[in-house]
């Protein structure tokens, strides 16, 4: 049934937030002392980094002698990924941006106007 | 019939379906009996092909006797036509493969930023825009709406626009839709490609409306159509080619979906289409069973 969603435990969330927060590579070490007051097991925060590498969010790096996780990108960057994939699956996706434009607030239009203006000189 | 007119036959029943389809102003009026009647042209199609295969294996060594130089023409005609059935096949299955990835990475940050709403059986999305859409899955997929629709939509709006968006689940309409692009894909043809794909998915999208206004009522879907679309216009404009509007307008003048006698006709038409290639071929074994018995 629809509720039957996968959803994301709160540990995962936790982990994904703990990688966004660092900003740079961690290892599980690193991870585990920045989740110190859950109480959590070394091998569980492991299990947790290794089910979000497997969903995607989440890169492994096996070179260095400890793995080293990195979220695949931003908070903003996933969010924006979700809202553009939702806008093309809604329906006409040119459109519903135009929407998207309207309804959001002056300084963010400006932030948009300033980003464009930009990119089309470069 | 040999095999020849019998490929002939398919591609004239499936390649007319779709233009009726495609460049007529009916299947607004009756977009359960349009897809009814693609649909029915593409079986007719595929039972036309297997029938023009089956005959040439059958009737080989007859055709080698007795007509020689039909048998190019012949094996080239069902060759052909397979050729095109397998990269139809092929399209369909880089569509799935694509469609499923991209279905699998999106239910994921679903499940990241969504909110799940169980009175509402539905996944809440943070955005300032009017949002809703389906996400096929397993369990059934999820119905996604935006907390703006929930904010700023009467109880039976958001009611009508999840009703339309289980239909759209309940219905596999992805599958259909794959197959459409698959099709169009496949056709050498773009512009007419692109027409059909935007008149199929406009006939998916009524097809679902005529689920919720089953389900919700004709003028809560049509209400809700209209505030999705940001159009204010209490009537839909009659002259518009615009599909929502299209969809208001069906919605709005029908009491109940694909129930006129165009629907009716339409839908006689599909079952005709649909056996054609198989009556035709019946007819021509019991030809030959009479011969055969005089003779």
């Amino acid at each position: 049934m629809l509720l039957a969603m996968a959803r994301l435990g709160d540990l995962e969330r936790a982990v994904l937030d703990c990688l966004w927060q660092a900003g740079e590579p961690q290892t599980v070490r690193e991870v585990h002392e920045a989740l110190a007051e859950r109480q959590l097991a070394y091998t569980t925060v492991m299990t947790t980094l290794q089910r979000l590498a497997r969903k995607g969010l989440v890169t492994q790096d096996a070179q260095a002698r400890a793995h080293l996780f990195s979220a695949v990108a931003t908070r903003e960057e996933m969010f924006t990924e979700l809202m553009t994939d939702a806008l093309g699956i809604a329906g006409d996706e040119h459109e519903a941006m135009l929407r998207f434009v309207d309804g959001i607030s002056p300084q963010a239009r400006a932030a948009l106007a300033a980003r464009l203006e930009r990119d089309s000189q470069a | 019939m040999d095999a020849l007119c019998l490929v002939l036959l398919s591609i004239l029943l499936l390649a007319g379906v779709s233009a009726v389809v495609t460049h007529t102003k009916w299947p607004y009026r009756a977009p359960c009996a349009a897809l009814c009647l693609w649909l029915a042209g593409c079986v007719a199609a595929l039972t036309g092909l297997l029938t023009a295969t089956y005959t040439t294996v059958v009737h080989f060594e007859e055709t080698v006797q007795h007509q020689i130089f039909r048998l190019p023409i012949d094996l080239t005609a069902v060759l052909v036509a397979w050729v095109f059935a397998g990269r139809v096949l092929r399209e369909y299955i880089r569509i799935h493969r694509k469609g499923t990835q991209r279905r699998r990475r999106h239910l994921t940050l679903l499940a990241l930023f969504g909110k799940t709403v169980h009175h509402l059986q539905a996944v809440i999305l943070p955005s300032r825009q009017p949002l809703a859409y389906s996400v096929p899955g397993p369990d059934g997929g999820h119905a996604v709406i935006s907390d703006c629709v929930l904010a700023e939509f009467t109880r039976e709006e958001v009611d009508s626009v999840l009703a339309h968006e289980r239909a759209h689940l309940r219905q596999r309409h992805h599958l259909l839709t794959q197959f459409s692009d698959a099709w169009c894909a496949a056709l050498p043809k773009r512009t007419f490609a692109v027409r059909f794909a935007e008149r199929f998915h406009g006939l998916i999208e009524m097809r679902a409306d005529c689920a919720a206004s089953v389900r919700c009522g004709r003028h809560a879907t049509a209400s809700a159509l209209a505030r999705m679309a940001y159009d204010k216009s209490p009537e839909p404009d009659s002259g518009s080619g615009c599909p929502v509007a299209a969809r208001r307008r069906h919605l709005l003048t029908n009491d109940r979906c694909c129930s006129s006698l165009t629907a009716s006709t339409v839908f006689c038409v599909a079952c005709a289409v649909a056996i054609a290639p198989a009556v035709l071929a019946a007819a021509g074994v019991l030809a030959a069973a009479c011969a055969w018995i005089c003779h």
